[in-house]
């Protein structure tokens, strides 16, 4: 019988060879010859190879993405990826990707703008010393590590403590990410696996360090990235309204091995990023901090894994408040009228301006880019689909504390937690006709 | 060379029979039957395996016979029959085989009558199976389906359930016929939404309204008997009723009793992936507490999202 999940039981071959395969319309001997070519092409190993390494980024890191609207007419199309390398954006003419349709002089504008930095124009030696400190703190995809050092060079075993990212963990984290996660989010979670490029929305970058769907407070603090639980959140529900599925027939083990697996390659990724936006200058990439490279990456290091060992902190996390009422109470029917009403005319109001990005409720909501460099549009909310999680304490924590990269704000300043709620009520209304007409809404056909 | 095809055949034949023999003692063989109609599709399908089985063997074995008889005459031709050295068990056969106008009768109405058969064994089955009609007449007075919305998508089982006060409002239906609201199930502001589990309870039927979102998924609850396509654009509704629980009343399933809820057919890559769980509870009491658990947990003004996650 077949166990769902198991990662013991799934042999990277695929399914286990049947009776019934080898009763295929192909005799004897050449049924047994093709298995095995099968076999020696695919390969049964469930790790990595022991000589694969991460490697340097070849893509072009964007540094504001949001500012390269006014070149991005349309969506990239199936198959195609926003901006692979930094010479499709320079040279590419006449292109089928809507991306290269626009000048391409205006185009290398985003250069000097600084929106995207060339990874192609750092020098050979610091590639060299980039790819050894980077193997140095993060090890390999089949030995994972974060083995973070501090200001004198000496291993600091504390940096890293309580992300759970210890060796045993992340090997275990790095089997099942190769089997499951993988194909779409790519070795180093670049999103750029092979099947990345055919769905819609790309697989999320973890090399960016933007995280859409948590739980952290960014209002008091910009720079958190997500809580366990947010990642794990996302593992077990998956995104509805995109192609990640859920994965929650995993085990809790599981879930956690990838999470941590997860973190370490959003750490490794942006410890890269980092010293490419960091140690560099823009124009010609050459080396402007004086204290020498592998110095400049070691603090980046030490200071995303500071950023994510805050965010796993209880006291970092949005505290949700009590609604007022229990707007499931059939007795509170009135309040809930209420509360619906002071949250469409919040939604209306200049000072939320929802409008502005969910225009006609999210029904006509123009694209945007965001800052992975592709397009995404503000959510239609009377499809009743939400990628983060349809729970009310999930809405409420999108409009407190923003959707990351993506140009949703966080509201959590300007709104007190009465208004956010009333807004959580709107949203939820609004994709039910009934449900509209039962607290007298109206929105136009 | 000779040799080689028959032996290929027998072996082959052999290997398939002792397959079909040895499945049950090993495990191989269907999984147990834990739904009302289950007992009548196993039957229909023990009909056709003893048929074709039959029918295979006797083919099989005439042809290997055939195969060995004749092996290293290759200018042989098919007028030449009584040329050959026949072996003893065939020779009685020969004169049919030079009667081309009675064997083409037999190989015609044999089948036909087989198939004519099965074809009629089915219908009631498939009509107490398929018809809602059938359902209804399972369901008690003041009783409602367990209904749900199944969704598929690459590579998971959206479900969608009425929450505790619209299941309560369903199970008047046969009081006020006018209102069967279990009929079509519209989405609605209230429901309750999970993944990759279906919930039921024992003796009790469940209404499963199933659509894709994308491409076309195949509903298979190998437990209850149940296989269904999803096609995009449409609506189905597939209906079962579960005669044995699988679950304790915290709703963790017992040991060993994991029955699977697969993807049956190939949707992409996640095909395989594409497995939720059927959680069948032993009354209505564990499966409404379950039904509170997750309306509380998905209208939690109460608690900070962070805990709700970690304990999920």
């Amino acid at each position: 019988m077949r166990k769902a999940f198991s990662p013991t039981l799934q042999t990277h071959a695929g399914q286990p060879v049947t009776f019934g395969s080898l009763m295929h319309p192909f005799h004897g001997r050449s049924a047994v010859g093709i298995l095995l070519a099968c076999l020696a092409v695919v390969g049964c190993e469930t790790q990595y190879g022991p000589e694969r390494t991460y490697g340097l980024r070849k893509d072009p890191v964007i540094k504001n993405g949001q500012k390269m609207m006014e070149e991005r007419p349309l969506p990239d199309r199936p198959g195609q990826l926003p901006i692979a390398s930094i010479k499709d954006l320079t040279e590419q003419e006449d292109s089928d990707h809507p991306f290269y349709r626009a000048d391409s002089a205006k185009r290398k504008e985003f250069l000097v703008q600084d929106l995207v930095r060339d990874t192609g124009l750092i020098s050979a030696d610091d590639r060299k010393i980039m790819e050894e400190t980077l193997e140095k703190l993060f090890g390999k995809p089949r030995d994972p590590k974060v083995a973070i050092t501090d200001k004198d060079g000496n291993p600091d075993e504390k940096a890293a403590e309580g992300l759970q990212v210890d060796v045993t963990t992340l090997a275990r984290g790095s089997v099942l990410y190769r089997e499951h996660c993988l194909h779409c989010h790519g070795i180093t979670g670049d999103g750029r696996g092979p099947t990345g490029k055919w769905v819609n929305p790309h697989p999320r970058d973890f090399r960016s360090g933007l995280f859409k769907f948590t739980t952290v407070n960014r209002v008091e603090k910009a720079s958190l990235k997500a809580s366990r639980g947010d990642l794990a959140r996302t593992l077990r529900q998956g995104v509805e309204g995109t192609a990640m599925p859920s994965f929650n027939l995993l085990s809790e083990q599981n879930i956690q091995d990838l999470v941590s697996y997860v973190m370490h390659l959003s750490i490794r990724g942006e410890t890269e990023v980092r010293t490419v936006l960091g140690a560099f200058d823009a124009a010609k990439m050459e080396m402007v901090d004086e204290d020498g490279l592998e110095e400049y990456i070691n603090k980046a290091s030490r200071s995303v894994v500071k950023a994510w060992k805050e965010s796993q902190a209880a006291a970092n996390a949005i505290q949700v408040p009590t609604m007022a009422f229990d707007p499931n109470d059939i007795a509170n029917v009135e309040k809930l009228k209420e509360s619906v009403q002071r949250g469409k005319k919040l939604f209306e109001d200049k000072k939320t301006n929802c409008n502005g990005c969910h225009v006609n409720y999210g029904r006509q909501a123009p694209y945007k880019a965001d800052d992975w460099g592709t397009l995404s549009r503000p959510r239609n909310l009377t499809q009743g689909i939400f990628r983060g999680g349809r729970r009310d304490s999930d809405l409420y924590a999108r409009i407190h504390s923003g959707i990351v990269g993506s140009g949703m704000n966080p509201f959590g300043k300007d709104l007190k937690s009465d208004e956010i709620w009333d807004l959580v009520n709107f949203v939820r209304v609004l994709p039910y006709p009934e449900m509209r007409k039962n607290v007298g809404i109206e929105i136009p056909e | 060379m000779g040799k080689f095809w028959s032996f290929l055949f027998g072996i082959t034949m052999v290997a398939c029979v002792g397959l079909f023999v040895a499945a049950p003692f090993v495990g191989w063989w269907m999984v147990e039957p834990h739904s009302l109609h289950a007992s009548r599709v196993d039957n229909l399908f023990y009909i056709i395996l003893v048929v074709t089985g039959i029918f295979f063997i006797l083919t099989e074995g005439v042809l290997v016979a055939l195969m060995w008889a004749y092996r290293g005459t290759p200018d042989l031709k098919a007028g030449d029959i009584h040329k050959g050295e026949l072996p003893g068990f065939i020779r009685p056969l020969a004169n049919v085989f030079n009667t081309p106008h009675k064997i083409e009768i037999a190989w015609t109405l044999v089948p036909a009558a087989i198939l004519l058969y099965l074809g009629m064994a089915q219908i009631s089955t498939w009509a107490d199976i398929k018809y809602l009609s059938r359902m209804e007449k399972q369901i008690k007075d003041g009783e409602s389906p367990i209904v749900c919305d199944v969704s598929a998508r690459q590579f998971e089982w959206r479900v969608r359930y009425p929450n505790s006060a619209r299941l309560k409002e369903m199970q008047t239906i046969k009081a006020n016929a006018g209102k069967r609201d279990w009929e079509k199930f519209s989405p609605h502001y209230d429901d309750v939404h999970v993944v990759n589990e279906v919930h039921a309870v024992k003796n009790k039927p469940v209404l499963v309204h199933l659509s894709t979102r994308d491409v076309i998924h195949s509903f298979n609850l190998p437990h209850m008997r149940v296989k269904q396509d999803a096609l995009p654009g449409k609506m189905i509704p597939v209906w079962f009723t579960p005669i044995s629980s699988n679950v304790d009343k915290e709703g963790k399933e017992l040991p060993g009793k994991i029955w699977e809820l697969p993807c049956a057919e190939l949707c992409g890559w996640g095909h395989v992936r594409m497995v939720g769980r059927l959680y069948v509870h032993e009354t209505m009491d564990d499966y409404q507490a379950w039904l509170a658990g997750v309306e509380k947990q998905q209208r939690n003004g109460t608690s900070p999202p962070q805990a709700v996650a970690a304990n999920q």
